[in-house]
């Protein structure tokens, strides 16, 4: 059984917000084909509000606030900056999901200051997950790439 | 004389312009991007706007948003400081076609001194001496010749090159045609410029350049020399002015070059000429048609206004001072802060939560940061320049340790460290060290 967490409170409130319905009966929630009903003692029962959320973006947050993730495999940024995954923007990435990589090999670039940093990778292992956007901001300390 | 001015640039290079501005009774107009909108520049100018994001590209290199900013204000001159367009040619032509005053070299000028080949040419037509090189590289007996004259090691450089890029050091023992091949590839990458040349290269040169003076009416002033030799990475660290290996004599000999190359060409405004300096001899680098990041040595030991001189004869105006007037008196060295930690190199933007900058005689600090100010990760690291000025320069470098031990900068990593370190090492307090000095001292 698929636990409550903190993406479905989120939800929740949010279609209470939005949809503006108050005194509240009954609050469903149905994981497969993740569905959330909110009943009202306002409304009868054909005007009960369904909303569904599209399933496959609320996974990989499920994902995230249930899985607790090593902190060894976690590389973070050094710096405050901007993150580029490729060298320039006609060339391949450094690294790619389900790659090997050997401890120093270049996984990607921070811009900070006029400065191109490489942040290579502290030990070998296989990516798993590439955090960091192409050509967006990173603050120091977030989380650029996750090893398995 | 100009009624307004608008400075194109940001940090301390944009409040050394402004403040000389203001003695000069010039109203200030300051640009900035929206990062920028609690900067020193913006806070102290007369006028301001914003007119871009953070990225330089969308606001301090935006050409068409600055030229609106020039005209909504309607301001007579721009000054580009130095780094971003002060040395675009084409932001220069385009100024001089909305009849604003470009505070700069005319910008044929800018074009002629961008191309490091046709610049070295012009140099050697007018005596100034060069490196020994070859430039047409389609002859493989004539490169052959080249080298069995000078020998290895020689050097590749970019035509369009800077920063080191697009460069290959080749010994004996490695493979010239790879090197050409690589240097060319990368070349073509940053600068848009496959062409490329070689040269002899210096294994163990100083850096040392000239500064120059000049007005619309064909006088020329050369202000002696800059020893900015203590680099990483081909950014300068620490200059100073006079040199301390620099005989009178050579002094006046390259100044006298110098000064003739620039009548010939007629340049116009302040200028640089880079040289490498190795067992007595002046070597020809490159020339930068602008104001430069170290200029306040020079204006410490000759006594005279750089910017507001430059401000004067983009007005029209001829110069008043004559070339045996400049003398050097004393001493000055300028340290570079850089936001960045003293060991890794790292750059560390950031809010800074306590700021005490040194003072008291002979201490000069160009800096646009203060207390609760937050540094940008957007621009360059260098926070602010350190000059100390003495009668000697022994005393100038005991008001350098002084000072930077004084200088409190917390909340952010900076390089005050590395500095004093440096100065306290005995090569640099010889004065003999040269541009492998940097290299040496982190290995």
């Amino acid at each position: 059984m698929t636990k409550i967490d903190k993406t479905d409170l989120e939800n929740i409130k949010l279609i209470i917000k939005e949809s503006k319905i108050d005194n509240v009966t009954k609050i469903k929630i149905k994981k497969k084909d993740y569905e959330i009903e909110i009943s009202s003692s306002n409304f009868d029962e054909k005007n009960t509000s369904i909303h569904k959320v599209d399933r496959n973006i609320e996974v990989s947050e499920v994902e995230n606030t249930n899985e607790i993730i090593n902190e060894e495999n976690i590389v973070k940024s050094p710096m405050v900056g901007v993150a580029y995954l490729s060298a320039d923007p006609n060339s391949q990435p450094y690294v790619k999901v389900g790659q090997h990589v050997k401890a120093g090999d270049t996984l990607l670039l921070i811009e900070a200051m006029k400065t191109f940093n490489e942040i290579k990778a502290p030990r070998s292992g296989i990516i798993k997950k590439i955090v960091a956007l192409n050509s967006q901001p990173v603050e120091y300390g977030d989380t650029l790439i996750i090893f398995e | 004389m100009f009624k307004k001015i608008l400075i194109a640039n940001r940090g301390e290079i944009a409040l050394r312009v402004l403040r000389a501005c203001r003695e000069l009774g010039i109203k200030t107009v300051a640009i900035h991007s929206d990062v920028d909108e609690n900067a020193m520049h913006v806070r102290m100018a007369d006028e301001s706007i914003c007119v871009g994001p953070a990225s330089a590209q969308s606001s301090y290199l935006n050409i068409p948003a600055i030229i609106t900013a020039a005209t909504l204000t309607d301001v007579d001159a721009i000054h580009p400081g130095y780094g971003f367009l002060s040395e675009n040619q084409r932001f220069a032509e385009i100024i001089e076609e909305h009849n604003i005053k470009f505070i700069g070299p005319r910008s044929e000028h800018i074009k002629m001194m961008g191309n490091k080949i046709d610049a070295k040419k012009i140099m050697d037509d007018s005596g100034v001496p060069t490196v020994k090189g070859i430039n047409d590289l389609s002859n493989k007996a004539k490169i052959d010749e080249f080298i069995n004259k000078v020998k290895y090691p020689i050097i590749v450089k970019a035509a369009s090159g800077g920063g080191g890029k697009g460069m290959r050091i080749v010994t004996e023992n490695d493979d010239l045609d790879k090197a050409i091949k690589e240097a060319k590839i990368e070349a073509k990458k940053s600068f848009n410029d496959e062409n490329v040349y070689l040269e002899k290269f210096l294994t163990s040169p100083k850096h040392i350049e000239i500064q120059v003076l000049c007005d619309s009416f064909g006088n020329v002033v050369t202000l002696g020399e800059r020893d900015c030799s203590i680099q990483r990475k081909h950014q300068k660290l620490i200059e100073e002015s006079p040199s301390s290996i620099l005989t009178n004599d050579n002094r006046d000999k390259i100044s006298k070059l110098c000064r003739k190359a620039m009548k010939e060409i007629q340049y116009e405004g302040v200028g640089t000429l880079e040289f490498l300096y190795e067992n007595d001899a002046f070597y020809f680098m490159e020339m930068n048609t602008r104001l430069q990041v170290e200029h306040p040595v020079t204006e410490m030991v000759t006594g005279i206004d750089l910017v507001k001189e430059q401000i004067l004869v983009a007005n029209g105006e001829k110069l008043t001072i004559k070339q045996e007037d400049i003398k050097l008196k004393g001493s000055s060295i300028e340290c570079r802060i850089n936001a960045e930690h003293p060991e890794s190199f790292i750059p560390s933007p950031g809010k800074i939560t306590q700021y005490h900058q040194p003072g008291g005689l002979g201490i000069r600090v160009d800096s646009a940061v203060y207390d609760g100010y937050s540094i940008p990760s957007n621009y360059d690291s260098m926070i602010g320049k350190l000059i100390t000025y003495g009668a000697t320069r022994s005393e100038a470098l005991k008001k350098m340790n002084r000072a930077l031990e004084e200088y409190v900068i917390m909340g952010i990593n900076t390089n005050i460290q590395l500095h004093q370190k440096i100065i306290q090492t005995d090569e640099f307090k010889r004065g003999n060290y040269n541009i492998n000095f940097m290299s040496n001292l982190i290995e």
